[in-house]
């Protein structure tokens, strides 16, 4: 094998190292030193110079991450949540809408109270809600405000958006009012980027002002890889049906400016004169496009090519690639962590290594499709793992879809390109080029839509254990090395066999933990129980609220990545949306065997929807009242409220009858209290006065101030008290809550600071355990 | 750019410009692997008029030079129209690898050197119609003409164009490749006429192109036409 690409691989293995663990940077030093000794010291041997080149490239991709940690960390280290005055400049406009408003700033200046002066040097994200302010590349603005660290990950398997935003290159992340914006007079934009945000304007408009809206906005999204604007449902319809990489301005795109370029000049007989009109074509196409990992991935690559045609050289894919990732990951370490980064470099590598092998065993399709037909199905062959892992969906239409969607989308893209280039001299000229494209565009805002709801449209993967993907990739490996598998030299054979007993013995029932965990989901201010009981089978009571699609967001990436693949039982504990607002996204991708609710029903629209998938999903319901008991793997839950006669006329009737369900596992007992407050409560607590021991108790109604009271803390006589809470209106939790929990010494866990809490018990004891530190 | 060549071998791994076998680091400073250096033709070996190889060693023509007496003074290919260079020379053509044609260029250099001509003082180019290099995207007989000129530290003049279109030369038969390509030539007058040229170009077959392009530069005043060519068929 080619050194460089394994100098690649290592130089990233040092990046997701430097990741994990944290290194001094006198011990990696030393590291580096002693790479270069051994280097000098160890005799001119192939292998071990090789080694030794390893070793340093994977020092070297240790300090390029820690370095570009720091340089994002750095300057914003004196003004975390420190209200003061920020000059700078927009960077990036990502939305610009009446509800909201965000974009990059590059933040050049704070004044600190007492006029201090800081220079800063930091990109921040800025949200603005509501306002009639229209941000553009260059605008110079002072905000006034606080800048907050984003937040992490929050939940199992859930979303990162710190480390997102640190492959963007944005250290903090800022929430403005629209009074605490003031514009000032100027442009500090760079001359040629604010020449390329006008062009791009100017580009868009065209698009606009010929193309009805939705048309308009995906041809953006297949031009300039802008998908800030399309629509969620056809969004979703792209990425579940594996078609998102023609919305990212990748190889594709780049292939058909280089092939345009070179067809135009080559004819001229003037090698280095077309080859660097090419290059320098691909370059304003990389920036009019705003530079995104899979742009710069084809980018570089057809750079690459073509310098090696300069050179008289044959250019070979891998190696191009390696050096390509190599360029990217040196001068941004962090783009590793992009998944955009990850899909594209996959999806090349698995067409690079895998297309010609499958089409040599496509002998018997016609040339035409075999072709195509063998890219496609490499670049999936590529990218399943990642596409398992963060979307978590397979289609059976990916491979037709693209054989017909890619040349459709190159079509556009063409005419896309050269409509804009007349337009950017006459729009009269342009209208009807860029017009050719509507029905090519008609066709891919309708059809991929149409095919998601066929039947088996999108298959929900629930996470599989990462040895599997290592088997995976070994298969493919082995198709890459050998002509055809043999038995009789199957010594690797023998070695994934072995492997896949292996897993197989590791993912049956008898191996699991027999143990309890309980979690409360982080889904901001709602609920969200996930109960996995000692024999593997899940239980979910509520799933946060809908405004935040706690549903999509939350709780099925949790579930996905918990290996859940189904429910023996849904509970709601009653219908406001912030409990069954996530349901629907629930309900629909999994199958659920029972369906339990305190019977009551909203009058929202949502409500709506849940009911008509339980329905069509045929999904068993039963309202429960008090003395209701499900007993699964030696786990029961009783429902010891609301009562058959429901409350009325109390402070608030829906939250009061809110099922209040009791948890228990040998010696272990949890009380949930769901959005139970005080008429519920202080009636639970006189009907089993001295039954409602709990080890653990849910804070009732997100620790709301008329719930939560001493009898309930004195009756529970818990250990520890967790508070499903997030950023709300209603000063939840309340600070006499807090002082009781306080008062009472217990432990409390709250999902706004703790993110995902954690109870796992085996029966006797019993642990509690927070996702993140506060 | 020699310093650049270790970088280039690390990055576009130099492989047999016929074979595209890797070549190991004995065989780095060639173009070719050993099995294929074999193919290579000795001049000394070959029609001093054609270029072709002779059956039996000695000074002389090959028959076929008998019948024919070609415009051009002599000519000499690096080795035969067949086998791994006959891939190669087709994804020159045909493939897009416009690439190769400074291997090529490199090899024809060597084995013009080789042969022991007299000093040359211009590379011309075989032309390719407009609409050829239209389908095709590039000329490979110039690519080929700029590379020896600058190994041979000659200029390139384009002395000739192309008349008309002409069919294919590769799907007729022997005596009708004569008649396709009898007029297909014209001068392209440029000012100071050189006295000896190298005419340039991928192929030769019935050597029927390269006696026309040398006799319309002979009408125009050149005094000798050598001629250098990837492969001989």
């Amino acid at each position: 094998m080619a050194l460089l690409p394994l100098l690649v691989l290592a130089f990233a293995a040092g990046i997701a190292l430097a990741d994990k663990f944290s290194f001094s940077y006198r011990g990696l030093l030393l590291l580096l030193l002693a790479a270069l000794a051994a280097g000098i010291i160890i005799p001119n041997k192939k292998k071990h110079a090789a080694a030794v080149l390893l070793l340093l490239f994977l020092g070297q991709g240790m300090l390029a991450y820690q370095l570009a940690e720091r340089a994002l960390k750095q300057p914003l280290a004196p003004l975390w949540n420190v209200e003061a005055e920020y000059l700078g400049y927009v960077q990036d406009v990502l939305s610009s809408n009446a509800e909201k408003i965000q974009f990059d700033f590059y933040l050049e200046e704070a004044v600190l109270s007492g006029q201090q002066r800081l220079p800063v040097g930091a990109l921040i994200r800025v949200s603005v809600y509501r306002s009639s302010f229209r941000p553009f590349y260059g605008q110079p603005l002072k905000l006034h405000g606080v800048i907050k660290a984003a937040p992490g990950q929050r939940n199992p398997g859930g979303f990162n958006y710190a480390d997102y935003l640190e492959t963007k290159n944005v250290s903090g992340v800022m929430t403005a009012a629209p009074r605490q914006i003031t514009v000032l007079t100027g442009n500090k934009g760079k001359p040629l980027m604010t020449f390329f945000a006008r062009v791009r304007a100017k580009a868009l408009a065209l698009l606009q002002r010929f193309l009805p809206p939705e048309e308009a906005q995906l041809a953006a999204g297949f031009i300039f890889g802008q998908t800030e604007n399309i629509t969620e449902e056809l969004l979703t319809a792209y990425q579940r049906l594996g078609l998102a990489h023609l919305l990212a301005v990748s190889g594709l795109h780049v292939g058909f400016v280089t092939s345009l370029i070179l067809f135009l000049f080559m004819r001229l007989g003037r090698p280095l004169l077309s080859y660097s009109a090419a290059a320098l074509f691909i370059l304003v196409y990389v920036f009019l496009t705003g530079g995104q990992p899979p742009v710069w991935r084809a980018a570089l690559t057809a750079l690459i090519t073509l310098a090696a045609k300069q050179y008289g050289r044959e250019s070979e894919g891998l190696q191009t690639l390696s050096l390509a990732a190599l360029l990217l990951l040196y001068f941004r370490p962090l783009w590793l962590f992009s998944l955009s980064f990850q899909l594209s470099f996959a999806a090349a590598a698995g067409i690079l290594l895998l297309a010609p092998r499958l089409q040599a065993s496509l002998k018997w399709c016609p040339q035409f499709l075999a072709s195509p037909l063998s890219v496609s199905m490499a670049a999936l062959l590529g990218v399943l793992p990642l596409q398992a892992a963060h979307f978590g969906y397979f289609s059976f239409y990916t491979i037709p879809l693209n054989l017909l969607c890619v040349p459709v989308v190159g079509l556009v893209v063409m005419l896309g390109l050269l409509g804009i280039l007349v337009g950017l001299v006459s729009a009269v000229l342009a209208a009807p080029i860029i017009t050719m494209t509507l029905p090519l565009l008609l066709l891919l805002t309708r059809l991929p839509p149409f095919c998601l709801r066929l039947p088996a449209a999108a298959l929900y993967l629930s996470a599989v254990h990462p040895l599997w993907w290592l088997l995976y990739g070994m298969v493919l490996l082995l198709l890459l090395t050998k002509d055809k598998v043999r038995l009789q030299t199957g010594k690797k054979l023998l070695l994934l066999l072995l492997l896949g007993c292996l897993l197989y013995a590791a993912s049956l029932p008898c191996t699991f933990p027999r143990q309890l965990t309980v979690t409360f989901l982080d889904v901001g201010q709602g609920l969200a129980v996930h109960i996995s009981t000692p024999a593997g089978q899940h239980l979910l009571v509520d799933a946060g609220g809908g405004n935040f699609a706690a549903g999509e967001q939350v709780v099925l990436p949790y579930l996905r990545a918990k290996g859940v693949s189904s429910l023996a039982a849904v509970i709601l504990t009653h219908p406001h949306d912030d409990h069954y607002g996530g349901l629907p996204a629930v309900l629909s991708a999994l199958p659920v065997q029972l369906f339990l609710s305190n019977g009551e029903e909203d009058n929202a629209a949502a409500f709506s929807d849940l009911l008509a998938i339980l329905e069509e999903r045929d999904i068993a319901c039963s309202s429960v009242s008090a003395g209701y008991r499900l007993i699964i793997d030696n786990v029961e839950i009783k429902v010891l409220s609301p009562p058959a006669q429901r409350f009325s006329g109390t402070a608030d009737d829906v939250n009061n009858s809110s099922l209040v369900l009791s948890l228990s596992y040998g010696d272990f007992s949890l009380l949930l209290t769901g959005d139970a407050e005080s008429a519920a409560l202080n009636e639970l607590i006189k009907k089993y006065q001295g039954r409602l021991r709990a080890d653990v108790l849910q804070v009732p109604h997100h620790g709301s101030r008329n719930a939560l009271s001493a009898a309930l803390l004195r009756a529970a006589a818990a250990r520890a008290a967790v508070i499903s809470v997030g950023s709300n209106p209603f000063g939840h939790p309340h600070a006499e809550t807090l002082r009781l929990l306080a008062e009472n010494k217990l432990a409390v866990y709250r999902t706004d600071l703790h993110g995902a809490i954690t109870i796992v018990s085996d029966g006797k004891k019993w642990t509690i355990a927070a996702y993140t530190a506060p | 750019m020699k310093w650049l060549a270790p970088l280039l071998d690390l990055l576009f791994p130099r492989r047999c410009a016929f074979c595209r076998v890797l070549l190991d680091d004995e065989q780095l400073p060639n173009l070719l692997c050993r099995s294929c250096e074999q193919t290579v033709l000795n001049p000394d070996e070959c029609c001093s008029y054609c270029g072709y190889p002779l059956a039996a060693t000695g000074e002389g023509y090959c028959p076929l030079c008998s019948e024919h007496s070609y415009a051009f003074y002599a000519a000499c290919a690096v080795s035969l129209f067949r086998g791994e260079l006959r891939k190669a020379i087709l994804r020159f053509k045909y493939g897009g690898k416009s690439e190769l044609a400074v291997p090529f260029g490199q090899l024809m250099a060597r084995q013009i050197r080789k042969c022991g001509w007299p000093d040359l003082a211009a590379v011309v180019p075989i032309p390719l119609h407009p609409q050829k290099l239209r389908e095709r995207g590039y000329d490979q007989a110039l690519l080929l003409a700029q590379v020896l000129g600058k190994e041979l530290g000659l200029p390139v003049l384009k002395l000739l164009v192309r008349r008309q279109p002409t069919v294919s030369q590769t799907t007729l038969s022997a005596a009708q490749r004569w008649q396709n390509v009898a007029a297909a030539f014209a001068f392209n007058r440029q000012s100071g006429l050189p006295a000896r040229v190298l005419l340039v170009d991928d192929l030769l077959t019935t050597g029927a192109t390269a006696h026309f392009a040398a006799e319309v530069l002979l009408q125009a005043g050149v005094k000798e036409v050598y001629l250098a060519v990837i492969a001989h068929s």
